[in-house]
């Protein structure tokens, strides 16, 4: 039985149990370091995650296999050797939790990750020059529950509401030239973000907690940044952007001739592609999938059915239907991308 | 103004951003390289063979306490997988409910497996965790698919 981080890699072996020793400490610790950077209000889905709220049942169960693989197992090596030269590993640990969740939320909430970025650049430039205190910091980053005062006259002020913030959010001026600045890292990101500080601190609101306002600012900016995205709407017919939507929008034919030819070439090479799969199962399925989706662009046109359609003509369930037209999709980009230009 | 943090201050906003894009760039590269950032269960599961703690199987004897597992079924997207039991087949005196595998390097197995023919569904989330230090192998796929087949012909007669 480990006590600690550092005994479960001292004797991390075959005999060794995570999940009867090291792994409830591990979800204590993941769950401090989400609290910290305000995940645990936040959809699970904004870290990859299926449960509608972290206090479902089991919500939990997935994410802590997952932190354990990436923050220790496929890691033991790297550990071992710093026990050679440090008595114990647990600081390494917990900065493990926090990359994990520093992965997840980057790769999977990119619009999210760039806005706090942005700020948290913002507010080092302001604090350097003494137009700004932040209350709490960790480890050089600027954790999300802490209070960011702008200007001298916010000392001892409540920090602004978040329903103030949105609106503050909302009444920016040339929004739609900043968005493509504020969904990356950048210094134009950076600098817009300044001014939004001044503008707020002008408006008198000197003070806020870092969570809120990026919630405020990349909420509008994922819904902008999506809908100044979306297909045209005469192309849609659909329910959202799901996997068969966009393995449709990948070929759909049309009267051009060449979309024409390109969905020919895939009737040929997709099945060659799914041929080569390992399982008779796996074969099976995508088989069934990709003949029901050439059906129905051949029999029905612009009246695409949705993905609960198609998963109901398949008798599949949606999660197995997806995983399919997710590998369907993948196959057809390989194929385009192959495709010499003509 | 009230004090920030010195450790805040060493790095400016621009180094700031400069250094996420590094970060980003270097992700790019680690999953395009190495590390896979999620489990490819689909890939990873059907044929591995790893040795599985008996409180998986329900049962806990002073022997052992794990016994080697191949799953024989993964259905894309789900959350559960199914596994044989696999136990030395010098100890089993009938081997009429049994399939056995012999022990190669590729299947990681050390002697001779009875995997016995009773599905038994295991969660995913453990699944994963066994990998980290529990994976032995892969059944050679010929060898795999004689199992799936035996394991259905199984329990086609249980059902009749």
């Amino acid at each position: 039985m480990c006590l600690s981080f550092t005994d479960h890699v001292r004797t991390f072996g075959r005999d060794c149990d995570p999940e009867a020793c090291v792994l409830p400490r591990l979800e204590k610790l993941l769950k401090q370091c989400m609290r910290r950077r305000g995940l645990l209000s936040q959809p699970p889905a904004l870290l990859g995650y299926d449960p509608p709220t972290w206090q479902a049942p089991g919500a939990f169960d997935d994410i802590v296999s997952d932190c354990y693989r990436f923050g220790v197992a496929e890691r033991i090596e790297g550990l071992r050797n710093q026990l050679v030269v440090r008595p114990n590993i647990e600081g390494l640990i917990t900065r493990n939790v926090n990359n994990f969740l520093f992965h997840r939320q980057s790769k999977r909430d990119p619009i999210g990750y760039a806005v706090f970025s942005n700020l948290e650049a913002a507010v080092a430039d302001l604090a350097a020059s003494g137009q700004a205190a932040v209350d709490t910091l960790d480890e050089n980053r600027l954790p999300a529950a802490s209070i960011v005062r702008i200007g001298s006259g916010a000392a001892g002020m409540k920090p602004g509401e978040r329903t103030e913030l949105d609106a503050a959010v909302l009444e920016v001026p040339n929004w739609n030239e900043a968005l493509a600045d504020l969904v990356s890292t950048s210094d134009e990101g950076r600098e817009w973000m300044i001014e939004f500080l001044r503008r707020i601190e002008a408006n008198g609101m000197p003070c806020f907690r870092v969570s809120d306002l990026v919630a405020a600012i990349a909420s509008r900016a994922r819904d902008d940044w999506a809908a100044r995205h979306a297909e045209p709407a005469a192309e849609l017919g659909y329910e959202g952007q799901d996997e068969s939507y966009r393995l449709v929008r990948l070929v759909w034919p049309d009267q051009d001739l060449d979309t024409k030819d390109v969905l020919e070439m895939l009737k040929r090479t997709v099945p060659e592609r799914i041929a080569k799969e390992q399982q008779a199962r796996v074969r099976k399925g995508l088989t069934a999938v990709f003949e029901e989706w050439i059906r129905t662009i051949e029999d029905e046109g612009v009246s695409r059915p949705n993905q609960a359609e198609l998963a109901r003509r398949l008798t599949m369930s949606a999660k197995t239907l997806s995983d399919y037209l997710q590998r369907l999709r993948g196959m057809a980009r390989e194929i385009l991308a192959e495709k010499p230009d003509e | 103004m009230e004090d920030s943090d010195d450790s805040f201050l060493d790095v400016s906003g621009r180094e700031r951003v400069r250094r996420r894009s590094h970060e980003s760039e270097a992700d790019e590269r680690a999953s395009a390289g190495g590390e896979p950032e999620v489990f490819d269960a689909d890939r990873e599961l059907p044929g591995a063979v790893l040795m599985v703690p008996n409180r998986h199987w329900g049962f806990e004897v002073e022997s052992a306490a794990d016994h080697p597992g191949a799953c024989t079924e993964y259905e894309p997207g789900e959350t559960e997988a199914i596994f044989v039991h696999g136990t030395d087949a010098d100890r089993i005196r009938s081997l009429r409910n049994y399939f056995i595998v012999e022990a190669t390097e590729q299947n990681g197995l050390k002697k001779r497996t009875a995997f016995k023919l009773t599905p038994h569904v295991l969660r995913l989330h453990k699944i994963k965790l066994l990998f980290a230090n529990r994976y032995l192998g892969r059944l050679e796929q010929g060898v795999f698919e004689a199992l799936k087949t035996a394991l259905a012909r199984r329990n086609a007669e249980e059902e009749t």
